[in-house]
């Protein structure tokens, strides 16, 4: 078999909103050579289905929906004559030999070498599989995204009465959606005693059309063999266990799952990269860069973004820093600082800064655990404060972005963050 | 009559209180907006998809140029669900003019061409 062998200063793997993002900012920064890789027959990624509006309020400061967000890339990436392969899947990284290895439709088995990789795959949805829901595996169980993606791009509404498990955002998004086509949405569920998705998407996608939420509520059976007839769902206590004798039968053709998202990282686990057991995201220093030398990640395979704003800011910071390697090559490292977190925060990222000199900012990115009214957000080296500010409202499905600047981290010799309720 | 609103403008959701004049918890004059319109007359955007002709399993996405009331939402989802589009699509052609004289577009969001 003929192998194609190809060499690019930088490969981007995915081409969602970092991996465009990426690509805009390493060619504004003088890279010409560039290549992204896209499995799908288009670019833009999850954006091409998230056909609501609520995205670039921060970037664009106007509200686009997800495919006007990707335009305003793909036409950047057109006009420069960046290159990408559509319809090609990479199949591994080999960091030892900078080489990535992809099958394509039109070209078979490609080989592509690298001086920079950026890793931008994006995250999967959680199934039912996942969570153990007992019972049968029937038609009619869904990820909401997969719905989304059969409803917002092919055309195809997966079912007329629905029950939706989760109250993430696209579960909510999803309610209205299948209401506006002429589904009849019965209701969210939610095991939390508080919701996952934004307050804004509560009123608009289920308020404005009478669809219950039920918190603290979940599903704990799904009946029938081959089609779908109908979940028990059931109060829970505050173990999250069903409470017995709470349980109630829903008639329905339908379940969509909103559970939960995760980083599709495993590519990059394979190929020896240190992992994030907080994030299942690579880990990283403030550049974005991964344990793998010069290969970097960002967007929702690094972790899983709600905003995508955040999302190509991410993606510059990676492509800039990508860049920035391949132009003048690596600076003598001073000291590594390992950050660390208080066990109000799930994750932080970076995980290391990687002090050179002159590094004087760097991007912090957490969530916390739960929810906190009003939160002390600290940062220390050791005992000694660098940075405070209060926050309010602090919940789990957003995500927290603060910069240190103007500090001379070659004078830290720790740094953790802690967030404390006050 | 005291009413409590949660703004939808932007992901941040105030909690906004209406009482006769007097307006509290905004934090911004989008919000005020926000409250003024839902509090008197509410109006949303739809986004929605139209069938592409010649094509079986792809749709185009598309909005309404403007807010419309939302007791049109529905009426609105008629119109967008018998209309058919003709490839090429620019980005935000106008579609539908002024559907239902609502002095609203229906346009699209993305190119298809
Ligand atoms: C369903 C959903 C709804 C959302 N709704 C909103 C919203 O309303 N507002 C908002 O601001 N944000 C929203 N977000 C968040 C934000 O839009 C996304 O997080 C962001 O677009 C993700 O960008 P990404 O580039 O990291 O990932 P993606 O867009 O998923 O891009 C990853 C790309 O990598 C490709 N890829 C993966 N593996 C390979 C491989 N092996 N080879 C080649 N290509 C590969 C994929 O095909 C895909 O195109 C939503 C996210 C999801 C998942």
């Amino acid at each position: 078999m003929k192998i194609n062998n190809k060499t690019y200063d930088i490969v981007i793997i995915g081409g969602g909103s970092a991996g465009l993002s990426a690509a805009k900012k390493a060619y504004e920064e003088g890279i010409s050579s560039i290549l992204i890789v896209e499995r799908n027959n288009e670019l833009g990624g999850i954006l091409n289905q998230c056909i609501h509006n609520g995205f670039g309020l921060h970037k664009f400061k106007k509200e686009l929906t997800g495919p006007e967000y990707a335009y305003e890339y793909i036409e950047f990436i057109k006009e420069n004559n960046i290159d990408y392969f559509l319809n090609t899947l990479v199949l591994s990284i080999n960091s030892k030999d900078k080489l990535i290895v992809c099958s394509s439709s039109e070209e078979g088995i490609i080989n592509i070498s690298y001086k920079c990789l950026i890793f931008s795959a994006g995250c999967n949805e959680r199934t039912s599989g996942q969570i153990m829901i007992p019972g049968e595996r029937p038609n009619g169980v869904f990820t909401a995204g997969l719905a989304q993606k059969l409803l917002n791009i092919d055309g195809y509404l997966v079912g007329k009465n629905v029950y939706i498990l989760g109250s993430g955002d696209i579960g909510l998004i999803m309610a209205r959606r299948m209401t506006l086509e002429g589904a009849n949405v019965i209701g969210v569920s939610e095991i939390m005693p508080y919701s996952n998705g934004l307050n804004r998407n509560i009123v608009q996608c289920l308020n404005d059309y009478n669809i219950p939420l039920r918190l603290h509520n979940t599903v704990i059976k799904i009946h029938g063999k081959n089609q779908l007839e109908g979940i028990t769902i059931c109060d829970v206590d505050d173990s999250l266990k069903p409470i017995e004798g709470r349980e109630k039968f829903i008639k329905c053709d339908t379940l969509l799952l909103s559970i939960g998202l995760y980083p599709f990282n495993a590519m990059l686990k394979n190929s020896g990269a240190k992992v994030n057991t907080e994030t299942k995201g690579a880990w990283v220093d403030q550049n974005l860069e991964t344990t793998l030398d010069s290969v970097f990640s960002c967007g929702n395979v690094l972790h899983v973004h709600d905003l995508v704003d955040y999302v190509s800011d991410e993606g510059e910071i990676a492509g800039e820093n990508a860049a920035k390697l391949i132009k003048y090559g690596r600076k003598t490292l001073l000291k590594t600082i390992f950050t660390k977190h208080n066990s109000n925060l799930g994750y932080l990222l970076p995980n290391e800064i990687k002090v050179y000199k002159d590094l004087n900012e760097v991007s912090f990115s957490f969530r916390v655990k739960k929810p906190i009214s009003k939160g002390e957000i600290l940062f220390k080296d050791g005992e000694n404060i660098i940075k405070r500010s209060v926050k309010n409202d602090l919940i789990p499905s957003e995500m927290v972005k603060i910069k240190l600047n103007n500090l001379d981290f070659n004078n830290l010799n720790e740094l953790s963050v802690e967030v404390n309720e006050i | 009559m005291k009413q409590e609103y949660i703004c939808i403008v932007c992901p941040k959701g105030c909690h906004i209180i209406v009482d006769g004049d007097n307006i509290n918890g905004y934090t911004c004059l989008r919000g005020l907006n926000y409250v003024k319109q839902e509090s008197t007359d509410p109006k949303r955007n739809i986004t929605s998809t139209v069938l592409i002709e010649g094509e079986d399993d792809l749709v185009c996405p598309v909005r309404t140029s403007l807010e419309i009331p939302k007791s049109e939402i529905f009426n609105v989802m008629k119109e967008i669900n018998k209309f058919k589009a003709k490839k090429p699509i620019q980005m935000n052609q106008v579609l539908i003019k002024n559907v239902l004289n609502l002095d609203v577009d229906i346009i699209s969001t993305k190119e298809i061409l």
